[in-house]
């Protein structure tokens, strides 16, 4: 009897982790960055589109007229797909975006958002890239994420607090993506050579493909191998408050190197939001000092 | 109602909201979990409903291994009733050559070199291919098929030798019946 208490009492203790674990009310700054940096992200996948929108999703394009799909998937386009209404929908879309990212009207913009994004991949599949993946999962994320005060052009609120669940999903799925990843590509043969980086530089996917970058010598493992590991070790090192700035400036080193040298920018910035998502107070406050900092520093040297 | 039922039900909300967060997070992380696992078809029929309808499907196979083109670029090639076999571009509408952007790369590869996860839509866009070929030529063609014109990457060995990156190679799809 007494060991069955101890054992409630042990199941209760737990549960009441977890539930403090996605409930404890937290900074609602961290849910307006990632808004603002999904909005931004939203929108660069909205210019790449709109070019190719009838030629994806009406009628009269690559996929002809809709037929019945899998009724298992939320799929605007089977509804509206006269070149007309695509456009319309299109322009609609550029509304929420930039609604969401002033934040008017925040749930209704990001569920429409949502609504584009998972349409959209249901529609068009083949001609998906995985930063279209990363922004359909982060517009849910959002769409279900508490409404954050802070930052609304409406009104300039004071910071509240709000449930920290949409931030831990967010983080859960960076985590994912990451750990999967790395999963998936250490096996193969020139990830384990350490080839990658000198075969990416001659690719398609980068920026000005250079025979050069054949030759990188010992660079070329120590740059792939470096990969892998910033992939494995970033979630690890942005969970833990005391490492996060240095899993922050991996992530940027990361993707700003793949933004620059690579022509997939898009990809970098649709996982800016979900690197946001492990922001707190300290970490708005660390940033608010620094800002302050430079600020002083500059009226100082101001002449006189 | 009271303040202990008030607090009760704020507290089952809660307790709800937890349960599904908690849910989410097993089933977009059972989404990743590779098919032909023996744990995997049981696991995926008991979260697919919930990861398609809300559109939480996941791949992130990007770069397993090391990209194999410089560029690729594709062409229709149609067999009209008359044995004739006629290239025509491959976007619609109107067939035009494909505009220089990655996703186009992606699905002509796909087509190509088609999973079977892509079956469906490739059939859709053969099937959009035919239509407009038929309208154009005004009858229908017998069968397509969609090849690519690539720069395969040769091996770095060579690059380092002669600064040359790639050499040219052409892939064909399987051809496909226009139905009538």
């Amino acid at each position: 009897m007494f060991a069955l208490t101890l054992l409630g009492r042990w199941c209760a203790l737990r549960l009441k982790g977890v539930e403090h674990w996605l409930m404890e009310p937290v900074d609602s700054r961290a849910y307006a960055s990632v808004r603002i940096a999904f909005a931004l992200s939203a929108l660069s996948i909205w210019l790449d589109l709109w070019p190719l929108r009838l030629e994806l999703f009406s009628n009269a394009g690559n996929f002809g007229p809709p037929i019945p799909q899998e009724v298992t998937r939320l799929n605007l386009f089977q509804w509206v797909s006269g070149t007309t209404g695509v456009s319309l929908v299109f322009a609609g879309v550029l509304v929420a975006i930039v609604c969401l990212g002033l934040g008017f009207g925040q749930r209704i913009s990001a569920l429409f958002v949502y609504l584009w994004f998972t349409s959209y991949s249901a529609a068009a599949a083949l001609a998906l890239g995985g930063f279209d993946t990363v922004a359909r999962l982060t517009s849910f994320l959002v769409a279900v994420s508490p409404v954050s005060s802070a930052w609304t052009l409406p009104r300039k609120a004071e910071a509240g607090r709000a449930p920290r669940y949409g931030l831990r999903l967010l983080q859960w799925q960076l985590a994912l993506i990451y750990w999967i990843t790395v999963w998936l590509k250490a096996p193969d043969h020139f990830w384990r050579q350490g080839e990658v980086v000198s075969h990416f530089g001659v690719s398609m996917f980068a920026r000005n493909p250079n025979p050069a970058f054949a030759d990188l010598g010992v660079w070329d493992p120590l740059l792939t191998w470096g990969t892998l590991l910033i992939e494995t070790l970033v979630p690890v090192l942005l969970w833990k408050r005391s490492t996060r700035w240095v899993g922050l400036c991996l992530g940027l080193v990361l993707h700003g190197t793949i933004a620059v040298l690579g022509k997939l920018e898009l990809f970098s910035l649709s996982m800016l939001p979900m690197y946001l998502a492990f922001l707190e107070d300290s970490d708005f406050e660390r940033f608010a000092r620094l800002v302050n900092l430079l600020r002083n520093s500059g009226s100082d040297s101001q002449p006189v | 109602m009271n303040s202990s039922t008030a607090t009760r039900v704020a507290l089952a909300k809660r307790w709800i909201g937890c349960g599904l967060v908690l849910f989410h997070m097993v089933a977009v992380s059972i989404a990743n979990l590779a098919e032909g696992t023996k744990l995997s078809a049981q696991l995926h029929r008991a979260v697919d409903p919930y990861v398609r309808f809300f559109g939480q499907w996941q791949e992130w196979d990007m770069f397993t291994t090391v990209p194999l083109y410089l560029s690729i670029e594709g062409r229709v090639v149609a067999k009209l009733p008359d044995g004739s076999e006629h290239e025509y571009p491959p976007v619609l509408p109107g067939l035009v050559p494909a505009p220089d952007n990655l996703r186009y790369v992606s699905m002509f590869a796909r087509v190509v070199w088609a999973k079977r996860s892509f079956r469906w839509h490739s059939e859709r866009y053969l099937s959009a291919l035919c239509r407009a070929i038929g309208t154009r030529e005004g009858v229908k063609p017998k069968s397509i098929r969609l090849e690519i014109d690539t720069q395969t990457i040769r091996p770095l060995k060579q690059i380092r030798q002669d600064g040359e990156i790639a050499e040219a190679r052409t892939f064909k799809a399987e051809e496909v019946a226009c139905s009538p």
